[in-house]
């Protein structure tokens, strides 16, 4: 049984009687806090690391804000804890100062908006990097500085491979949008079922390793790579035939980006 | 006990009773203006409560709550709640509810996203940036939801299910619809020209009136008003009825002047962004003097439409026979059909504006956040009834007003973006909004009771 | 002792009835509240209409003003037969209704009461003041007290209320209303006035039915008397013919007056 939980406790007692009955379950791309799942999803501490690392390269010192993701949501803690595998040192030694950090409800791209807009009035604009966790938060937040005049001066992050967000990047205004591709989360999934079906011990799954959760469990998971694409490899999502050049380039100015030419 | 000296007891007494006689001699001529000035009380006690939470917050954040740029930014946070809770008071007023109106809007907003992004450009092969194409979206959109939020009305009044049941199938399906449709992703970049309503800039288009179309709004609105409370004096005259004394008059009508011109003042005093001014001042070849360049802003398109949308939603509720028809209805739904008033109608058409409403707060919000998501609008309906509510709409149906919901939306706003501004995160802005919620009701229904 | 009957069919009537319901019936669920009820009403007379709790009276009234069309039974208006299928129907045949409920919107105004329905507008806004100044006008007729015109009707006592809800119904010039116990909630004064009023609307020409359950007061103002018992119709007597005994015999006992005998009526004052 492979399942995209939306809760990943609530989901708890129907999976323990599924997994009773011995059908292998896997978690798949949200975690399920049952020991004898198998959690097949992106690394999503790797992607906050990911995130952080485009923007702390684009800049290394000044003010940062982190636009969070639901509270309730255990993601947005993984991910701001890979960034901070990231920027922990710098924000540690004065470096960096983070100015502003807010959990998004519903990782509602308007809400990420007005919480930015607040986070610049608070400090003159004095903002110099925005770490939000997905892209459609990044869009609310790219909003909020395009008001400013800020809009392709400030680095932002973001995740998701969403289209409007790869247009972006093209277009100057978004660093690095994290690319989880979708198919390559279906394909494991589909291949560790096939091995489930003839031995139902997650364990023994190729490829997989132990996984600590929050609720104190530990299950077996296979965590796939991400790939942050920036400006440089949008080439990557072309190939891929993620998005199509129409969309990617909109409004891009000829000579800007090479793969839109 | 029992051991008091009875020179005690009255010693205690009858202090406490000349503390309270004193007090209410005191306030005594308080009420009596309150009374001549024929204001709600209520209302004057939300501006209270609006000024205490500003000027806390001004202390609290070292006076950037009360900046010109914060309170622009306040405006127009605030606008796509306040517009749609004008049309939810009148669906509470006839003693209904719409659950729906954040499934509509984030449904409304995809599909005039789709729309100026998708079909008019590419499917028609219209291409972007047309001329026409904000104002075809917009009117498209405005039908739409008049069409869905009118089916929801239908299928209330004229199929007798409950509203309750009918908008939280709304919610529902709606929602549901975006997800099938849109399938996670996010349309954007919308139509240059669309994004003005949203009060964003875009290059150096800035979505708002600017100087000098700011100020003649204001006096416009001052002139409105002016002439409004001269005539309606004049027919009261007419008819030789009593009128409020001239001082009152006066003074109510200056009062609300200067409130139109402090608005336009306060969206005049904010200028455009440094990065912005400086680039338009190349574009327009103005030479930047040492000071810096000031160009005002003006009043954002958000907060126009909204007063719009206010005026309309008030002129329907008041001056209107269907606005006449929804009170009754929520006064004693029996007594208003029997009067012959077509009661499944006006529901119906209360719903078919709600949708209209979450239309036009669905253009305000894509084109602020410059795309449509999947969760736009997601719990918006939960904002808009407390602004209602907090604005002093009741669920008993047949109270409310469409200035008090303004007021209950800009109370909510003030008090969350004043919050992030203090940096508190979002559930604990939850709690206070909620606390908020039920201290504003409570409150109202306890100085009920006294009054009555 | 003269039962009415509708006018015989051929022979040229001397004046046509305002209103005529014939052969009545209405039915909630398995309570059948109204069973084959034949009443009239000419201009300028006043029908009391009596009988116990629950006899029907208020639900027979609802289908002449359109509040609950008949399940069965004709409706004629000047001899003409109708259909009046909702308060609209009734309002635009002269037929107005003071309802036992009032039926007022608590929490309007008495000239939004007044007006409910069909409002004056001017340039198709609501004329407020020209309401107010109109039903300043009706009310004064009925209790020249009353200065709460900008009040809801909630805050006003039961006989303001009252009032409200008969200057609704005179002041669009009705041919016919229904006052369904129109001064249960007044004081002595103000039921005078009423009184007064009934007589004068029926110098006017005005044909009144009257639900109540005061006898003195439905002798005193009626001509005819229609007492209805569990549904049905005991009898239309005419008020000169009867004693109050008589009316109350038919009232309690459901029998018309032939058939009550001494020791019956006697036994109503046991
Ligand atoms: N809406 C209704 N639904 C069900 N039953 C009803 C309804 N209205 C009236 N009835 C029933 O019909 C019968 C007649 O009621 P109605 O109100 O006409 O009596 P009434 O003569 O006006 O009594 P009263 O003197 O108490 O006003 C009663 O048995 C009542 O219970
Ligand atoms: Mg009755």
């Amino acid at each position: 049984m492979i399942i995209l939980a939306q809760d990943g406790t609530a989901i708890k007692p129907a999976v323990a009687k599924a997994i009773q009955n011995g059908v292998p379950v896997i978690a798949y791309d949200r975690l399920i806090e049952d020991p004898k799942a198998l959690y097949i999803t992106f690394d999503n501490v790797l992607v906050g690391k990911l995130e952080a690392q485009a923007v702390f390269k684009a800049k290394g010192t000044g003010n940062f804000a982190i636009i969070k993701g639901n509270k309730a949501d255990a993601n947005a803690d993984f991910l701001r804890s890979g960034m901070d595998q990231v920027i922990g040192d710098a924000v540690k030694s004065g470096a960096i100062k983070i100015v502003g950090e807010t959990y998004t409800d519903n990782w509602d791209p308007a809400k990420a908006q007005t919480n930015m807009e607040q986070i610049l009035t608070a400090n003159q604009n004095k903002v110099d990097a925005v770490l939000s966790e997905n892209d459609g938060m990044a869009g609310g937040v790219i909003a909020a500085l395009t008001a400013q005049g800020l809009a392709g001066k400030v680095p932002v992050s973001g995740q998701d491979g969403d289209k409007a967000a790869l247009n972006r990047v093209a277009l100057g205004t978004q660093t690095v949008d994290v690319w989880k591709d979708a198919r390559l989360l279906g394909k494991t999934a589909g291949e560790a079922a096939m091995q489930l079906c003839n031995n139902s011990d997650p364990s023994k799954v190729k490829g997989t390793a132990a996984f600590k959760t929050p609720g104190g469990n530990s299950l077996s998971s296979i965590l796939l790579t991400p790939n942050p694409i920036t400006k440089d490899n949008l080439k990557d999502v072309l190939d891929a035939g993620w998005i199509t050049k129409a969309d990617l380039c909109q409004g891009v100015a000829a000579g800007k980006v090479s793969v839109c030419g | 006990m029992g051991a008091t000296v009875p020179g005690e007891a009255s010693a205690e007494g009858a202090p406490a009773r000349s503390f309270l006689t004193t007090i209410s001699s005191a306030l005594a001529p308080v009420t009596g203006v309150v009374r001549s000035l024929e204001i709600d009380t209520r209302m004057l006690g939300m501006i209270g409560a609006l000024i205490v939470i500003w000027v806390s917050f001004n202390i609290v954040s070292g006076g950037t709550f009360l900046t010109a740029r914060n309170l622009w930014n306040l405006s127009v946070q605030s606008a796509s709640i306040a517009i749609m809770a004008t049309g939810m008071v009148l669906v509470i007023v006839s003693r209904n509810i719409d659950l729906s109106v954040g499934s509509m809007l984030g449904f409304l907003g995809y599909t005039m996203a789709m729309f100026q992004a998708v079909w008019i450009p590419q499917s028609l092969g219209l291409g972007f940036e047309q001329p026409f194409t904000w104002v075809l979206t917009l009117v498209i959109g405005i039908a739409l939801g008049a069409a869905i939020g009118g089916l929801q009305g239908f299928i209330v009044a004229y199929g007798g299910v409950p509203s309750f049941i009918v908008t939280l199938g709304g919610l529902l399906v709606w929602r549901g619809l975006i997800f099938r449709y849109a399938q996670g992703q996010t349309i954007a970049p919308l139509d240059t020209t669309f994004q003005m309503l949203g009060g964003g800039t875009v290059g150096t288009r800035v979505g708002a009136l600017g100087e000098w179309p700011s100020w003649t709004l204001g006096v416009v609105m001052c002139v409105a008003i002016v002439y409004v409370m001269i005539s309606s004096r004049r027919r009261r005259r007419r008819y030789a009825f009593p009128v409020r004394a001239i001082w009152a008059e006066l003074l109510v009508g200056a009062v609300t002047c200067g409130a139109v011109l402090g608005i336009v003042l306060v969206a005049n005093s904010y200028p455009l962004p440094v990065n912005v001014a400086i680039q338009y001042a190349e574009e327009h070849g103005i030479a930047i003097p040492p000071g810096g360049l000031f160009i005002p802003t003006g009043v954002a398109f958000p907060v126009v439409i909204m007063l719009i949308v206010t005026l309309v939603v008030t002129f329907l509720a008041t001056r209107r026979r269907f606005g006449r028809y929804v009170y009754a209805i929520g006064g004693n739904p029996d007594a208003a059909a029997l009067a012959g008033i077509n009661v499944r109608r006006t529901i119906m058409l209360t719903f078919a504006l709600m949708g209209s409403l979450a239309a036009v707060s669905a253009a305000v919000q894509t084109a602020r956040l410059n795309a449509a998501v999947t969760n736009l609008g997601v719990q918006n309906e939960l904002d808009v009834i407390s602004a209602a509510v907090i604005g002093g709409t009741s669920f008993s149906g047949g109270i409310g007003t469409v200035p008090g919901a303004i007021l209950g939306a800009v109370v909510m706003q003030s008090l969350r973006s004043g919050m992030v501004l203090l940096l508190v995160d979002s559930p604990t802005q939850d709690i206070v909004v909620g606390i908020v919620l039920v201290a504003a009701v409570g409150l109202d229904a306890v100085v009920r009771r006294r009054v009555n | 002792m003269l039962i009415q009957k509708p006018a015989m069919p051929g022979v040229a009537p001397q004046r046509v009835p305002i209103v005529e319901l014939r052969n009545i019936h209405v039915a909630f669920g398995g309570v059948r509240a109204v069973a084959g009820v034949t009443l009239d009403l000419y201009p300028g007379e006043v029908v009391g209409v009596v009988g116990g709790n629950g006899a029907g009276k208020t639900t027979l009234m609802r289908t002449l003003s359109g509040a609950r069309p008949p399940d069965s039974g004709q409706i004629f208006v000047n001899g003409q037969p109708v259909t009046i299928g909702n308060p609209r129907d009734a309002k635009a045949l002269g037929i107005e209704t003071i309802y036992q409920t009032l039926a007022l919107a608590d929490n309007l105004d008495a000239p939004a009461n007044v007006f409910l329905g069909r409002e004056v507008t001017s340039a198709a806004t609501l004329n407020d003041a020209a309401m107010e100044s109109a039903t300043r006008k009706v009310i004064g007729r009925l209790n020249p007290n009353f200065k709460n015109f900008k009040t809801p009707v909630l805050r006003l006592s039961g006989g303001q209320r009252q009032a409200v809800a008969i200057a609704r119904a005179i002041h669009f010039n009705a041919r016919a209303l229904i006052m369904d116990e129109p001064t249960a909630a007044l004081g002595p004064a103000e039921t005078a006035q009423v009184h007064a009023l009934i007589r004068q609307l029926k110098s006017e020409g005005i044909g009144i039915f009257l639900v109540s359950h005061d006898i003195h007061d439905v002798f005193d103002l009626s001509e005819r008397i229609s007492v209805m018992y569990h549904g049905k119709l005991v009898g239309t007597v005419n008020k000169n013919d009867v004693t109050t005994d008589e009316v109350l015999g038919m009232i309690i006992l459901g029998k018309p007056p032939t058939k009550l005998t001494q020791q019956e009526l006697a036994e109503l004052h046991g």
